[in-house]
């Protein structure tokens, strides 16, 4: 995967650019946190903003997301609140978010179980007529469980409206991708259930939007279901409990550190006065966003 | 469906008939019904339930699903998560297995986790029990799994009578419902048309026969040796009970306790494997909360520890009607 900046801001990059560091930044002080002990466990989504603020970016009202359980930048960009997002890591709460009202389903903990969900969603719109799209998050770890294979199965027979979205982040815990699947590429599964499928770089968040566009074109038409592999890397450990140090090398992740979605994004942009004061502006607003939060989270645990 | 009609109208209403009307007229009051499962649409089902409902209603609710337990039960969820009403059908019980993940992690749990009751209107409908020399993995009871699990209703008919009513409560409900059906029974026992039971409470027990001497407690494929036993007791001058447990999760704890005081010798018969089974768990509650009552220790018929057996060794592995006889008449003897 080239570090080299290849991304080519949209008119609305603040947009997406907000969504991705407000992921960021939670993900930093969720980290904090639970290193003062104030929550118990934390699955960081670092390194992968771009793929799930790419995918969820040019949903409408009435579309679905289902998550697996690593999707901070998009649960909070579908409108879940931060200190909602806490409260599941801290043990108050399995889902304390208005999963309806955000179009954000419950967290699904085994892994790719959560796509048949997906799949009986979308299929549900399309039997109403309604035009919703459904996207549903999952791994490469997740891409060798025989459920993934029986729901996305299931949504070509059905063309159900749903786009299954593959962070291939190159690790599962511990298992590179390598070891997960002798396929060069998980993605080309697809012709394998009469389904589109594309490859996308999944640290370039404007590339992530075209192919997921044109995936909701796909399924609004009628045209069923599209796998997206979004090639992307876990920069922190798999949660909390994990010590990446002991499966991969410092050299791999500092090289994936250069491919830093957020970086490129802001790299892409910098330069013209306007932008420059837009990455500031973004900055300090998202800063007060999420010290409120905390704080607010903070004193709801005793720990004010 | 018309040859099943004719059927019939000349013998009487079968518990598959009285399963396929439940079916009916749920897909017919309510159009967020489907019903789902392999083979249901144009051949009926391996069992001929859904015989005839895909040309009434169409492909988009009764729905041939492709060969794949795991995916059925998780488009289900998906579907009833989003306003869909899923009824889905297992062929057998022993492909039942493949759909455990979602079953106890998501039907189960999915209410739950989001603290919000009834979110979850599936029915489970799996064939299940034995001596129908099927071949392996064809004649399970599966039902300690589900019973197990919290937030999972059990039910089982075992008579046309009341299956029909028993069914469409499970459908109405906005719970999860596994509902098991004695594939042995289906076209066992047949009643008039006009005997069925309009409307039954899925939680409660049935007292299927009266008698004061002992409570013979059964469900689902063992109620039908239940009533004969009582009946050939009553020559001995026995009178036996039987009370048809139809919810094995919750049970019926009530009307389980005040028949089981009033008779004071109980026998419980089950076909799936005792260990941490529906049987053992009521001796444990007789033991437990109404020991004081009993004038006997209560005696547990169910199958051993171990596989189901080829159908030739079936009747030997399965608890007998003679086990049965013998087990009434010691209690009390």
């Amino acid at each position: 995967m080239s570090s080299v900046v290849k991304v080519r801001a949209a008119q609305d990059w603040e947009r997406v650019y907000r969504a991705m560091l407000r992921g960021r930044r939670f993900d930093e002080i969720v980290l904090a946190l639970q290193r003062q002990g104030v929550v118990d466990s934390f699955a960081e989504g670092k390194g992968q903003e771009a793929a799930q603020v790419g995918a969820i970016a040019d949903l409408v009202d009435g579309d679905m997301v289902f998550p697996s359980y690593r999707q901070p930048a998009a649960a909070l960009e579908r409108g879940v609140e931060p200190i909602d997002l806490m409260r599941l890591y801290a043990g108050a709460s399995f889902c304390a978010w208005d999963w309806r009202a955000t179009g954000f389903a419950p967290y699904a903990i085994p892994v790719g179980s959560q796509l048949a969900h997906a799949t009986g969603w979308a299929w549900a719109a399309r039997l109403r007529g309604e035009k919703s799209v459904t996207v549903v998050f999952f791994g490469d770890g997740s891409s060798s469980q025989g459920e993934v294979h029986e729901a996305m199965n299931y949504a070509g027979v059905f063309r159900a409206p749903v786009i299954f979205l593959l962070e291939n982040n190159g690790w599962a815990i511990s298992l590179p991708t390598a070891r997960q699947t002798r396929a060069e590429s998980l993605y080309l599964r697809a012709p394998g259930y009469g389904i589109a499928g594309e490859a996308v770089d999944g640290n370039d968040v404007e590339a992530v939007r075209h192919v997921v566009r044109a995936a909701i074109e796909r399924a609004r038409n009628g045209d069923g279901p599209t796998l997206i592999e979004a090639k992307t890397y876990r920069l922190g450990g798999h949660t909390t409990s994990d010590d990446h140090r002991r499966y991969r090398s410092e050299d791999e992740v500092a090289t994936w550190a250069e491919a830093d979605p957020i970086a490129r994004l802001r790299q892409a942009v910098a330069g013209a006065p306007e932008a420059d004061d837009a990455l500031g502006r973004i900055a300090e607003e998202i800063d007060v966003e999420m010290n409120r939060a905390t704080d607010a989270f903070l004193e709801e645990r005793g720990r004010g | 469906m018309s040859a099943t009609t004719a059927a019939r109208t000349r013998t009487g209403l079968t518990m598959a008939d009285a399963i396929r009307g439940g079916l009916d007229q749920a897909l017919s009051e309510d159009p967020r019904t489907m019903i789902l499962g392999e083979d249901v649409g144009r051949l009926g089902g391996v069992f001929r339930i859904t015989d005839g409902l895909q040309s009434k209603y169409g492909q988009d609710r009764v729905v041939d699903s492709p060969l794949a337990e795991a995916g059925l039960a998780g488009t289900a969820v998906g579907l009833a998560l989003n306003g869909m009403r899923p009824i889905i059908e297992i062929q057998f019980d022993g492909f039942i297995y493949p759909a455990l993940n979602q079953l106890l992690c998501h039907v189960a749990k999915m209410a739950e986790r989001v603290r919000t009751p009834g979110l979850l209107p599936i029915v489970v409908r799996i064939p299940v029990g034995g001596r129908i020399r099927a071949s392996e993995l064809h004649s399970e009871s599966p039902e300690t799994y589900f019973a197990h699990t919290p937030d999972l209703r059990v039910v089982s008919p075992s008579t046309p009578l009341t299956a029909r009513a028993l069914l469409l409560a499970a459908v109405r409900s906005d719970e999860p419902y596994v509902f098991l059906e004695p594939k042995r029974l289906y076209r066992r026992e047949r009643i008039e048309d006009g005997d069925e039971v309009a409307e039954v409470d899925p939680g409660k027990a049935r007292l299927a026969a009266e008698g004061d001497d002992a409570l013979i407690v059964a469900y689902g494929p063992t109620v039908d040796l239940a009533l004969r036993a009582s009946h050939e007791l009553a020559n001995e001058g026995i009178t036996a009970a039987v009370l048809d447990l139809v919810s094995l999760a919750p049970i019926d704890r009530e009307t389980l306790f005040e028949q089981a005081g009033r008779c004071g010798r109980v026998v419980v018969i089950s076909e799936a494997i005792e260990r941490c089974s529906i049987a053992s768990y009521v001796v444990a509650l007789l033991a437990t909360e109404l020991f004081d009552q009993l004038d006997t220790a209560p005696r547990l018929l169910a199958s051993p520890n171990r596989p189901y057996p080829p159908a030739d060794e079936e009747e030997e592995y399965l608890p007998s009607y003679e086990d049965l006889l013998a087990a009434v008449r010691k209690v009390v003897r």
